[in-house]
């Protein structure tokens, strides 16, 4: 069965692009089609959805059809641990914004031309300066909270709203950064610290991977002011499961299936995969589309945190009043060494430990447990190092040969991969965290060995963007190589990762594609 | 054959007998179901647990914290077979406090429901002696699966509660909203 008319574009996926996508299209009168995999969320359910939360844990959003999100992985055989995936991605109309916690930086100028600048990594095809009039109107169109700074890069517009300041408990490291000569700054999120964009200030549930007030920016805003245009169709639980490409390597339609088996196909004059990494090149290597130069996959990347801390008897903190911490530092991002490993950001926090999870580790309970928890509790400070994964091509998203979802379809197969550049940025930042705690009067510094839940959930790199067709899957305008009305965007076509959140970047390529798609 | 080899496999024989019906005996003892704490009232279940968690947490619940924990085993047990798990551990927390003269788990003193909190949580059940007592005792089977997976359910459940947070001087915590402003300020003293 067929959607009755064709669409102008048809998106695969309703998350950070497809929601800004429609929202573009639908203001300059076009028609689209969003098709997304997971379950629409009711904002309603919020608060009810965090008090499940707290009762039953398991993840956030209810997203996970186990027959449809199965995976494989390889990755432990390459790094030691494995990735959890259904941890690390969420389906459904909003996509990875409905479980981010808002943290939202642009990616430097200098991450554009890692090869150029470092001798690593390659360049990408755009530089930042073509893409900041965009990460501007992604700033504003997602309600960003910032202070400007002189270690953020450049920027030619003002945030939409006021930065978030430096907390009480951010007061202990202002002496140790000027002892140090390092610099530190409020993060800026896309919470609003006020009323903005019809959505609340932040209110403070400290909450913010479901964020019940609506203060923290989701993508479902976006996808539903399209959809009172009328000009915007959810498929939602819909999976797209084919791209049919004519001879003359045009997409004519996206072959789809519903949970209960429905097909359907559904046509538009252009097509975006937007699907996040993994389930975009999914997509690609199912439909044999876009994968001339087996680039379709590869070059997987993420972001993984190193974590340290340790307690400060002395003095005391308050975590958890909010659900985010603001204190950033980009002091060690570059540097003399930089040639021999990736960017890193420290981010500060107090909130990473619990003294009463050590109920079982420990083996505390009772009133023991009890004193453990007042001696302890608040005293805990540290720092998590966001870490560059360089691009590698034998870090990637295969189809598995014998593993199937229940369409019968082979599942993505995840093989992360680290490189000796990405060990040795981990251990720089491990250095770089001692030094700091110790400074901050830290004396018995615990430091997290690499588990499954030291990764961002940032998936980078699939489709990859490249002037040169042997070398990546899209174009600098984010167009298939080979395929005249087929685009790919969001993280996948990252040609580097950084060492900073991705969703602003993301963000400001959708909008640039939008204005490539429907020039005014 | 002597009369000593005929005395000697005597004895053998017989010692082995009384050692296997020892074994057979205290499985069918240990194993047996919980006779009059069958059909307990939910209140009962309900009054043990939350004593339990308070217990394992070294807590005297308020009235508040009782209310808040009570709701949120409201929702808990709403599920049919974390439901069955609760009952099921109630029953083990409540004939354990037989041991110390009471019917139900909830009557015994502070000390007494720390101790019995000691005899659940004393074994780790991913011990030798565990498995081993889980594969010989059927009981003791049960008991384990549901100190694995019951017990930290209560956990998470307990650390993410109002209860908890009050217990550390918190007037608001994860879901009550506030002012995001209170950042740049202290929090109320530390109890």
């Amino acid at each position: 069965m067929s959607a009755a008319q064709p669409y102008d574009t048809v998106v695969v996926g309703a998350g950070l692009v497809g929601g800004l996508l429609a929202a573009e299209a639908t203001r300059r009168g076009r028609r689209i089609a969003l098709i997304e995999a997971g379950p629409r969320f009711d904002f309603a359910n919020r608060a009810a959805q965090l008090r499940h939360h707290q009762v039953f844990g398991g993840l956030r959003w209810p997203y996970e059809n186990s027959e449809r999100d199965r995976y494989t992985d390889a990755s432990p055989q390459s790094i030691g641990v494995h990735y959890r995936l259904e941890s690390h991605r969420c389906k459904g109309v909003g996509g990875s914004t409905l479980h981010w916690e808002g943290r939202i930086n642009r990616l430097l100028p200098a991450d554009f031309k890692t090869r150029t600048t470092y001798g690593m990594g390659v360049d990408w095809p755009i530089s930042y300066e073509e893409l900041e009039p965009y990460y501007s109107r992604a700033d504003w169109e997602l309600g960003v909270s910032g202070t400007h700074h002189p270690s953020l890069p450049p920027r030619s517009r003002d945030y939409p709203n006021p930065g978030f300041p430096l907390s009480v408990d951010d007061q202990l490291w202002v002496p140790v950064a000027e002892r140090m000569g390092i610099s530190v700054y409020p993060a800026p999120y896309a919470i609003n610290s006020r009323p903005y964009g019809g959505r609340s200030q932040c209110v403070a549930l400290a909450a913010c991977g479901i964020c019940p007030s609506g203060a923290r920016y989701s993508a479902d805003f976006h996808v539903a002011e399209a959809e009172r245009t009328g000009l915007c169709d959810v498929f939602s639980e819909t999976v797209a499961r084919r791209i049919e490409v004519t001879a003359g390597g045009e997409v004519r339609a996206v072959h789809v299936s519903t949970l209960d088996g429905e097909a359907r196909e559904i046509r538009g004059t252009r097509y975006v995969v937007a699907a996040h990494a993994v389930e975009s090149a999914r997509l690609l290597l199912l439909s044999n589309c876009g994968n001339h130069s087996d680039q379709v996959g590869r070059n997987f990347m993420e972001h993984v945190y190193v974590t340290a801390g340790g307690l400060l008897p002395g003095r005391r903190f308050y975590p958890n009043r909010v659900g985010y911490q603001v204190l950033e530092s980009l002091s060690y991002y570059a540097g003399a060494d930089r040639r021999e490993r990736g960017g890193i950001k420290l981010e500060f926090v107090y909130d990473d430990w619990d003294p009463l999870n050590d109920l079982e580790g420990k083996r505390l309970w009772g009133r023991p447990l009890a004193r453990y928890d007042r001696q302890n509790f608040g005293h805990w400070v540290g720092i998590e190092a966001e870490t560059e994964q360089l691009p590698n091509p034998e870090s990637r998203v295969t189809l598995d040969p014998k593993v199937r979802d229940l369409f019968g379809d082979p599942v993505p197969h995840l093989n992360l991969a680290f490189s000796q550049v990405d060990h040795r940025t981990q251990a720089r930042a491990r250095e770089i965290m001692q030094q700091l705690l110790s400074a901050a009067g830290v004396n018995d510094i615990a430091q997290d060995s690499l588990s499954s839940t030291s990764f961002g959930a940032h998936h980078l790199g699939t489709c990859r963007m490249s002037d040169d067709p042997s070398q990546g899957v899209v174009d600098r305008d984010c167009r298939v190589h080979g395929v005249s009305n087929l685009y790919a965007a969001g993280g996948s076509v990252f040609p580097t990762a950084g060492a900073l959140q991705p969703s602003s970047t993301i963000a400001a390529l959708a909008l640039r594609l939008a204005d490539h798609l429907w020039p005014a | 054959m002597s009369d000593k080899t005929i005395s000697r496999r005597v004895f053998i024989g017989g010692s082995l007998a009384a050692l296997v019906g020892s074994i057979l005996g205290w499985r069918w003892w240990s194993g047996r179901p919980g006779g009059a704490k069958h059909g307990q009232g939910s209140a009962d279940t309900r009054a043990t647990l939350i004593a339990f968690i308070g217990a394992l947490f070294g807590r005297e619940l308020s009235a508040p914290d009782a209310d808040d924990l009570s709701q949120r085993l409201d929702l808990f047990t709403s599920n049919a077979a974390l439901r069955r798990d609760c009952d099921g551990l109630a029953v083990h927390l409540d004939e354990l406090a037989a041991g110390h003269g009471a019917s139900r788990f909830h009557h015994l003193s502070a000390v007494q429901r720390e101790q019995v909190v000691g005899q659940v949580m004393r074994i780790d059940p991913r011990s030798l002696r565990a498995r081993l007592e889980a594969k010989l005792i059927p009981g003791r089977r049960e008991f384990y699966r549901l100190r694995w997976s019951a017990v930290p359910s209560l956990a998470w459940l307990y650390r993410h509660s109002a209860a908890a947070w009050r217990a550390r001087g918190y007037t608001r915590w994860p879901g009550v909203a506030g002012d995001w402003h209170e950042i740049v300020t202290p929090g109320l003293p530390y109890p």
